[in-house]
């Protein structure tokens, strides 16, 4: 009897791996014949968690992006300290062009001040652009009485803003930054996800709270949320009305969001094409940009010389902020 | 609101979403049994193949193995003293002891029921309730989760076998564990000894496994099959089945417990492990039989288990409702949903009722399925325990290293595991209880964190926790908690052996 | 030499050292540079703190209390039956910590089947089949979580 159920158990577990196998035949690790790249499957590491914006989107470019590429895409998850551990993982990784990683503008004009890192931009050839994002402020006219920027001024207590990463973020910096040279007391309540932000100014624990649009639309359609200034150079057109600049309020501080798939900057140039030229075709693909614009994602199609500038000038901003902060 | 629940029936009623079901809760039910693996590495590992699929199926699945998942878990914290997720910690307490006395069979058959009872709750709350609970939590903040999770560590007062001393140690030595790692309010990386993968904390897998899986390998590891008397004889398996009067006995247990787990799960922060150890603390001490809780009791299996299936179902309002992810099995949910172009949210729910109540519909269906499914495998589980103990071990060790190292693709992981294994293995040999050290990891940074975004809320003041009603209520349910517990251990008790040293 | 201790007593000392390495390394481990009252630091050295008093406490529960296990350690008792009892889970964990020390040297495949071998030399299984299951399983456990999860091991 035990015989038979031990025999059982491993049929059992044969057959599982066998359907297994069958169903996933065209994911196979089918080396190319000619050994040219793409050779093997490509893996893009992404320091975020599953389910997250930067995740979201790598995984839709890996569904779309492996008929062009003609290898399947896979996406890992290598999380924490702030994303650095997945650009530590990316900067170990073997420069064969197999493995391909999103990274944003603040991991390296920000978080290498708050967090001893290992790598620099110099060490990456930035390929692409992923999405652009603005950094708003938020408040609940309803619960706080701040339903405009001037409000802000008036408050008389201390302001709480809730944000969704400590020091080493940019919301935090940012926000920091902003409320000091306006003069106004202010303290951040640091939370751990965007969602948990925004479910802290709808329900009043908070005054106000830095974070990216979409995701609390429904909120604004509410009456719940107002987004009263943005972070970027110039005025922010939303389904909601036109948000003032923070420049065009007085306040110098601006930040523009940025997502971008990157490889390691000694990567042979046939792979990097190979791969220049399938997020091209991907980005050019109508399922993808139908599912950025229903996910609310402006696309960011930037190519490496404009994403370089882009950060190298973020990078100088960022000094500047950080230096305000410190100055307590 | 019913033409709602006729439009979620009828989107459910296609053979791809039944197969999916079947699926997901057959995988859910193997991957949550192995430890080192859970419910949300099962949905991780799974993603990809809901590419393909409609969104109703897809994300049915992955609820097939959500549910799964949860009772699994329990066919391992049973049989083999080692939970197979984070949620099924508490049943090993009473399960394990059954299978020492020959019962598993009852135990496990218990589990499923009670699963099945919380999981059905849960779903009918989120079918009817959810708007509202929504509201409710949405008034939840840093204070008030404090509050609940002092209310968690409170159990260490009746868990700690009368050894507090040892129990607020191991529950620290918990929270420390959880520590290690950023610090996600000030940026600074603590405790990590300039070890880089350390800064990224430790996974509470890591810890799981180690605590339980490898502690118990290693204790085990004295067993000599020359000597052990039970294989002498041809082991019989008792086939002992579940009594309606034991069913009877646990009704009101699984009912309050559904209960708790249907608040607990409803709240963002929180999942089915501090929902299993409230509801067993809860039934302990409730009931008539509480002293038996720890030696095979099987209330406490049908308080545990009918517990964690409860945060199933209510564990997607905030995702449903409003959007927003409440653990980690949601925020993947949320990534699912996203991928197959849904944003969930107030909106969705208005303007796609057919997706959202097929999901919630489903998830009673996927509970349905998952009795019988338990029923016919049931006796077979049990004859796990007939395999001989050296060779489950050598299988045993290499499914726990495999899924270890699977969460977050890292040997260094592995490594951690071991080291946690060894030192909590010195832990149960200096009489150490467990619980309160899984209690110290899972509750330890949703302590912290908000105990310090409270203070930046309240300008240092300590008076936000009383001030606010629900913290107040939470806080006060700790206190009563404690007081109870170390009451029924002073209670003078029948049997002589307490004469020397009362908390000994 | 001869030990008269018991569990609450070893336990406390145990910690009580623990709490006081901890409570030196705590500002080095933790380097912040918040200005705020309540900092990373706070609800560690609250830990800490907690572990130190409740080392003491088991401390004085463990000289009060009656019972005491005598421990006579001693290069003789080596031979002893019983002490070899005591061994040999320290032998299990050996082959535990070698194993997580090879896996990303040799890869899951050969690392396992080295430990699942092991483990059923260690308890001294004789029936060959076992050996073979075992092994079975652990190339099983390979490619299901190869072909069934996309889960590369090692």
């Amino acid at each position: 009897m035990k015989r038979r159920f031990i025999a059982a158990i491993m049929a059992l577990s044969v057959a599982c791996s066998a359907l297994a196998g069958c169903s996933q035949n065209n994911k196979g690790n089918s080396a190319s014949a000619d050994g040219t790249y793409p050779a093997k499957p490509v893996t893009i590491i992404c320091p975020w968690g599953v389910g997250g914006g930067a995740d979201v989107i790598a995984r839709k470019v890996a569904e779309i992006g492996e008929q062009y590429l003609g290898q399947p895409i896979v996406v890992e998850n290598h999380t924490g300290a702030s994303g650095t551990l997945g650009m530590a993982d990316a900067l170990d990784a073997d420069a064969d062009g197999y493995t391909v990683f999103t990274t944003t503008g603040p991991l390296f004009s920000l978080t290498p001040k708050y967090v001893p890192v290992e790598y620099e931009l110099s060490d990456f050839t930035l390929l692409k652009g992923m999405r652009s994002g603005s950094l708003v402020m938020l408040s609940n006219p309803k619960k706080s009485g701040i339903s405009s920027f001037e409000d802000l001024k008036t408050h008389g207590s201390k302001i709480k803003y809730g944000t969704s990463g400590g020091p080493g973020s940019d919301q935090y910096v940012l926000a920091t930054a902003a409320f000091k040279m306006m003069g106004i007391e202010a303290e951040a309540v640091v939370f751990e996800s965007a969602s948990e932000a925004i479910n802290a100014i709808v329900s009043g624990q908070v005054d106000m709270s830095i974070t990216t649009p979409p995701q609390y639309y429904d909120f604004e359609k509410s009456g719940d949320i107002k987004t009263i200034a943005t972070f970027d150079p110039t005025a922010l057109e939303t389904p909601f009305g036109t948000v003032p600049s923070l420049k065009d309020l007085g306040v110098d501080v601006e930040f523009t969001g940025m997502d971008c798939f990157a490889v390691r900057a000694d990567v042979p140039e046939e792979a990097v094409s190979a791969l220049r030229t399938m997020l091209d075709k991907v980005y050019a693909d109508e399922k993808f940009t139908s599912f950025m614009e229903e996910m609310g994602y402006p696309i960011n199609d930037n190519d490496t010389e404009q994403l370089e500038q882009f950060v190298a000038s973020q990078m100088e901003q960022m000094d500047q902020y950080v230096k305000m902060i410190a100055e307590s | 609101m019913f033409a709602n629940i006729l439009l979620g029936i009828q989107t459910l009623a296609s053979a791809e979403s039944l197969l999916a079901i079947l699926v997901g809760l057959i995988c859910g039910i193997i991957i949550g049994a192995i430890p080192g693996l859970t419910a949300d590495l099962a949905i991780i590992l799974c993603l990809p193949i809901t590419y393909t699929m409609d969104p109703i199926p897809a994300i049915l699945l992955c609820l097939g193995l959500y549910c799964g998942g949860t009772y699994g878990g329990s066919v391992t914290a049973i049989l083999i003293n080692t939970p197979g997720t984070p949620a099924n910690a508490a049943t090993l307490l009473d399960g394990y002891p059954l299978t020492k006395q020959g019962k598993p069979l009852k135990a496990l058959t218990m589990a499923l029921y009670a699963s099945f009872v919380g999981g059905v709750f849960s779903a009918l709350v989120l079918l009817f309730a959810a708007p509202n609970i929504a509201k409710i939590t949405m008034l939840f903040g840093p204070p008030e989760y404090f509050c609940i999770a002092i209310f968690g560590l409170s159990i260490i007062a009746s868990v700690s076998n009368g050894n507090i001393a040892k129990g607020l140690i191991g529950a620290i030595l918990g929270v420390f564990v959880s520590i290690i790692g950023m610090d996600s309010i000030s940026g600074t990386v603590r405790f990590s000894f300039g070890i880089r993968k350390l800064a990224g904390g430790v996974p509470l897998i890591v810890t799981l496994v180690g605590l339980f899986a490898l502690a118990e390998l290693i204790s085990k590891s004295s067993y000599n099959p020359y000597t052990d008397p039970a294989r002498k004889q041809k082991l019989t398996l008792d086939r002992e089945k579940l009594t309606w009067a034991e069913i009877k006995r646990c009704l009101r247990h699984m009912f309050t417990s559904s209960i708790i787990g249907t608040l607990v799960g409803a709240t963002p922060g929180t999942g089915g492990g501090i929902a299993a150890f409230i509801s067993y603390d809860q039934a302990k001490k409730t009931s008539k039989n509480g002293d038996n809780f720890g030696k095979g009791e099987i209330e406490g299996i049908a308080a545990s288990e009918s517990a964690n299936n409860a945060t199933t179902g209510s564990t997607m309002i905030p995702l449903l409702t409003l959007g927003i992810p409440g653990d980690g099995v949601t925020a993947i949910l949320l990534g699912a949903l996203m991928l197959q172009g849904m944003v969930p949210g107030p909106s969705l729910f208005v303007n796609s009722p057919d997706l959202i109540y097929g999901i919630m519909v489903g998830l009673l269906v996927v509970n349905v399925f998952m009795l019988i499914i338990g029923r016919l495998f049931t006796p077979l589980y049990a004859n796990i325990t007939r395999i001989p103990y050296e060779l489950m071990s050598a299988m045993i060790v290499v499914y726990c290293f495999a899924g270890t190292y699977s969460s977050n693709s890292s040997t260094f992981h592995v490594m951690a595991a071991v080291i946690i294994g060894i030192i909590s293995y010195i832990l149960r040999k200096l009489d150490f209880p467990i619980v309160p050290i899984i209690l110290g990891v899972v509750l330890g940074q949703l302590t912290e964190l908000n105990f310090r975004r409270s203070m930046v809320m309240s300008d240092g003041s300590y008076r936000i926790f009383i001030t606010r009603p629900f913290s107040l209520i939470f806080l006060a349910l700790a206190v009563f908690s404690i007081v109870w517990a170390v009451y029924r251990s002073i209670k003078p008790k029948k049997t002589p052996q307490n004469a020397a040293g009362g908390t000994q | 030499m001869k030990i008269k201790t018991n569990s609450n007593l070893t336990s406390g000392i145990l910690f009580f050292i623990v709490s006081v390495i901890l409570r030196v390394m705590l500002p080095a481990q933790i380097p912040t540079l918040e200005t705020t009252e309540v900092t990373a630091a706070t609800v560690p050295s609250m830990l800490i703190h907690g572990m130190f008093f409740c080392s003491i406490l088991l401390i004085v529960l463990g000289i009060r209390a009656k019972e005491k296990k005598e421990y006579i350690i001693s290069l003789a008792r080596l031979k002893e039956p019983e002490v070899r009892q005591m061994l040999k889970p320290i032998l299990y964990m050996l082959m535990l910590l070698i194993y997580a020390i090879i896996l990303p040297y040799v890869g899951f495949v050969i690392a396992s089947l080295l430990l699942v071998n092991g483990v059923l030399l260690y308890f001294g299984a004789r029936v060959w089949y076992f050996y073979a299951i075992a092994s079975a399983n652990v190339l099983i456990a390979f490619y299901v979580f190869r072909t069934l999860l996309s889960v590369s091991l090692p």
